[in-house]
């Protein structure tokens, strides 16, 4: 007898399932709730006519995938060979400033700052490995990832002109990721030809930045930046269109200060866009403790903008930072509407890639990992190089993570919401080619836990009657 | 143009490989050089890279200079690019007509409108629509007045049989698809008129789509009656033994942001025509059983007539691009031909429709028999 695939919660004094093959979210009587949760098998005698209209209806369905593959596993040839789409070139290891959960700094294993900067050559192969292996990509892009790339300027303008100068048809994009000291009127100039997307790493208010974003010499770089960037905004208004910050927020500081910071602060942060993340605890050698302060003002800043999305409160509360951090949530309300073919025999986890084709990094020594997040120390991340092309075993490998956890992802609730892929499950410095389980399922709990989060914020926003077609990005309706 | 010229194609993409697989074109034009746009990741291959069929010959090129000094026609072909530069290609066609050589564009165009068809009567929409030579290097314009006495007389019976190929989209093998049928039929010995899809099939001896179809001022209703109108007279001029079209664009949306024309373009033409023989060509995806049939009835209900082959593309949807790009347009990956084959293979026993992979070498041989079995007189004996 199988079980029904669904996951139970009880929220604010009501009583839900999610129904994974229908992708949905059913209010319930508290006897039903009873009843499922108690009796899974769908071959019970006794039912209740409100679960004996819902499996009528093709709800509580038992339906579980019998093997896990992910269904990109047969294209990833195809794909690599004809369809790369954007490129992250390490023009250098090398860095101005010493921030201290730098991924290049001594907290992480996977990576540290040299002076090895990637030379012209490098670049150069692999833009043409870019046009030789993207027959089929209408657009294609360049991301420019240090290090500080800002140190490699001329490289990078060499290849901005390079890639734009022999690209006709297709649209060329190109991003830098930069802390932002070193940008002046001449890189800005350059950068507004190219409409080059500039993203800033700031991390908040003076007290915040200077804790962890600092010089060599120990000195704080707040004033360093902002002047630098209010400065070239005043002269180059339009140049704010191309800007984006990313904070990366520290839970052992406070939160409302940098959502102040954001939402106060015009002169930088008008027009622009803001992504948030907090520091990453992948690779990192000690865990990472959440103050009680972090997570209550955090708590609050989402209730906030939560009671804001509602229309309960005005336009005031329209958060820069909360907004990027309900993308994802808006992404499920979308999905639970859109997805309702039930679940295949053959099925994988949503969240990974195909590792490479999206965002393939290149390091300086011309090495190639599925983008600049993962570990460049680790044996299993390293999916090929310039001179051999694509490890396409290695490729199939990274994207089926599912496998090392098969049956529990048959049967987890959060299966088409994970969102996790082969970097959660790399030790930093895996030497035998192997994805590690224990770590896998470290996540997954976290992903199950963060899921039920998510689906509770749902019943939440719907039971208040949120309207999903109110909620817009950049002027633009979500949709 | 004699067969002895060289013919440059520019700039050269996948849309150009049915011409390039096609024995009607090399019969015409021996000499081909290819030059793409830089960056596209074609030069120096062979030409078979652009659609991953079977192996072509020529190597594509990037130094347009250079390849216009060799040829003396240049064909300049629809390009499959969202960003192409209007103003640079102007411009090298300029350059190529101050050098003295002959140019076939065959891309859409708004500009060059020269010819002017105005008809009061349906009698003279008969004629203009029976006879006209549609220009391929020309956009042509319509003044009507005639509507009322058009909806007077209704739909005329064809009574050629029809073979309709549609896609679900662009970029699904439709061109590739008619010229393979096409050139089976006449090694058969089968007289065909063929309605193609692309403006390339006025190089091999095919009508390129009625341009009244995408026109302003005519109404729908109209329309239907006019594309009736033109191919009975077509039936009437040609007196071929069948009558095959292809209607560009696709038979639905691809999804909510791809819509295309929501194939309305196909709906107006199989009002107007009723085909004996339906194939319908999509992009491969991992689709289940019932995708089929339900398409199937989704096409009966439609168009009102069978479904009876299924061209499985091999391209799929990079869905993934799809919400990057946010446009219009369909990305797509090319993906290997023995794929299909393999997901044909696995459908076999689970789907009464007809499912062909058409860059399989003797497919076309397969589909035309199908075609034959299906037009064929199978109650000889029935009267009346």
């Amino acid at each position: 007898m199988g079980k029904m695939h669904v996951h139970t919660f009880d929220y604010l004094g009501q009583k839900y399932i999610y129904d994974v093959n229908k992708s949905a979210i059913l209010l319930v009587s508290e006897e039903a709730y009873n009843d499922i949760k108690n009796k899974p098998c769908l071959e019970q005698d006794n039912r209740s006519e409100e679960i004996n209209k819902l499996i009528k209806k093709g709800y509580l369905s038992t339906n579980k995938p019998k093997k896990i593959l992910h269904p990109q596993t047969a294209m990833v040839e195809n794909q690599l060979k004809r369809n790369l789409q954007r490129l992250c070139l390490q023009v250098t290891q090398n860095c101005n400033f010493r921030c201290s959960y730098c991924v290049y700094s001594e907290s992480y294993d996977h990576r540290e700052h040299t002076m090895k900067n990637m030379d012209w050559d490098v670049a150069k192969r692999s833009i043409d490995y870019l046009i030789d292996h993207s027959i089929d990509s209408l657009s294609i892009g360049i991301g420019f990832y240090g290090g500080e790339p800002l140190l490699e300027y001329n490289l990078i303008k060499k290849c901005m002109e390079y890639a734009s100068n022999n690209v006709a048809g297709k649209m060329v994009s190109f991003t830098l990721t930069t802390n932002g000291s070193l940008l002046n009127e001449e890189i800005v100039e350059e950068f507004l030809k190219y409409n080059t997307k500039v993203t800033i790493s700031l991390d908040g208010p003076r007290h915040i930045q200077d804790k962890n974003r600092v010089l060599a010499n120990g000195q704080g770089t707040f004033d360093l930046v902002t002047e630098n960037i209010r400065n070239i905004c005043n002269k180059y208004p339009e140049f704010k269109r191309n800007l984006n910050y990313s904070m990366v927020v520290d839970p052992r500081n406070g939160f409302t200060c940098i959502e102040n910071f954001v939402e106060h602060d015009e002169e930088l942060f008008d027009g622009a866009s803001v992504m948030s993340s907090i520091i990453s605890g992948y690779y990192r050698k000690e865990g990472l403790d959440y103050t009680e302060d972090f997570m209550a003002e955090w708590e609050f800043a989402k209730f906030k903008y939560m009671l804001f999305l509602v229309g309960k409160l005005s336009e005031k509360y329209d958060s820069k930072i909360m907004k990027m951090a309900f993308l994802d949530l808006i992404d499920i309300m979308k999905s639970t509407r859109d997805k309702y073919a039930p679940l295949g025999e053959t099925e994988h986890h949503s969240g990974p890639c195909i590792p490479g084709q999206l965002r393939l990094f290149i390091t300086a020594d011309g090495e190639f990992y599925p983008c600049e997040k993962v570990s460049e120390h680790s044996k299993v991340m390293n999916i090929g190089n310039l001179e051999e092309g694509f490890y396409y075993d290695k490729v199939k490998q990274l994207l089926n993570v599912g496998q090392i956890t098969e049956n529990e992802c048959k049967n987890c609730f959060a299966i088409r919401n994970c969102g996790l892929c082969s970097m959660v499950a790399d030790t930093g410095n895996d030497n035998e080619n192997k994805l590690s389980k224990e770590l896998k399922m470290k996540a997954c709990r976290k992903v199950r836990f963060q899921f039920e989060d998510k689906l509770k914020d749902i019943c939440a926003l719907k039971t208040c009657g949120f309207n999903l077609e109110k909620f817009q990005v950049k002027g633009e309706s979500y949709e | 143009m004699s067969k002895n010229e060289k013919l440059l194609i520019y700039p050269f993409n996948v849309e150009v490989m049915p011409l390039l697989r096609s024995k009607k074109f090399h019969e015409k034009y021996e000499d081909i050089v290819l030059c793409s746009l830089k960056g596209s990741g074609f030069n120096g291959k062979d030409a078979s890279v652009a659609d991953d069929g079977e192996f072509i010959g020529i190597t594509i090129r990037e130094d347009f200079d250079q390849c216009i000094d060799e040829c003396s026609t240049i064909l300049v072909i629809e390009s499959q690019h969202i960003n192409i530069n209007e103003d640079e290609l102007k411009k090298r066609i300029e350059i190529v007509r101050n050098k003295g050589k002959q140019i076939i564009d065959l891309r859409a165009s708004n500009e060059n409108r020269s010819e002017v068809h105005k008809c009061n009567s349906v009698e003279e929409a008969y004629n203009i629509f029976g006879n006209v030579k549609i220009n391929i290097t020309k956009d042509v314009t319509y003044e009507l007045s005639y509507g009322e006495l058009l909806q007077c007389e209704g739909l005329v019976d064809i009574t050629t049989p029809v073979i309709g190929v549609v896609g679900t989209g662009k970029n699904t093998n439709k061109f590739l698809t008619q010229l393979s049928i096409l050139q089976e039929l006449e090694g058969l010995g089968y007289k065909v008129s063929w309605i193609g899809s692309n403006k390339m099939c006025e190089l091999i001896g095919g009508h390129s789509f009625p341009q009244f179809m995408f026109e302003d001022g005519i109404t729908d209703t109209e329309k239907v009656l006019l594309f009736n109108r033109y191919v009975k007279n077509l039936e009437k001029s040609e007196n071929a033994d069948v009558i095959l079209i292809g209607v560009p664009g696709g038979i639905m949306p691809c999804s909510k942001n791809i819509i295309g024309d929501f194939g309305i373009l196909s709906y107006k033409v199989f009002q107007g025509v009723n085909p004996d023989y339906l194939l319908l060509s999509v992009f491969y995806d991992e689709y289940r059983e019932s995708f089929f049939n339900e398409i199937k009835m989704h096409v009966r209900y439609k168009f009102g007539c069978n479904l009876n082959t299924v061209n499985i593309c091999n391209r799929r949807i990079d869905w993934e691009e799809v919400r990057v790009l946010n446009q219009n347009v369909i990305p797509y990956y090319t993906i290997d031909s023995q794929n299909i084959s393999d997901f044909i293979e696995s459908m076999k026993n689970n789907t009464d429709i007809e499912l062909v992979n058409i860059m399989r070498k003797d497919e076309s041989r397969l589909i035309v028999n199908n075609i034959i079995n299906c037009l064929a007189d199978d109650e000889p004996n029935l009267v009346f």
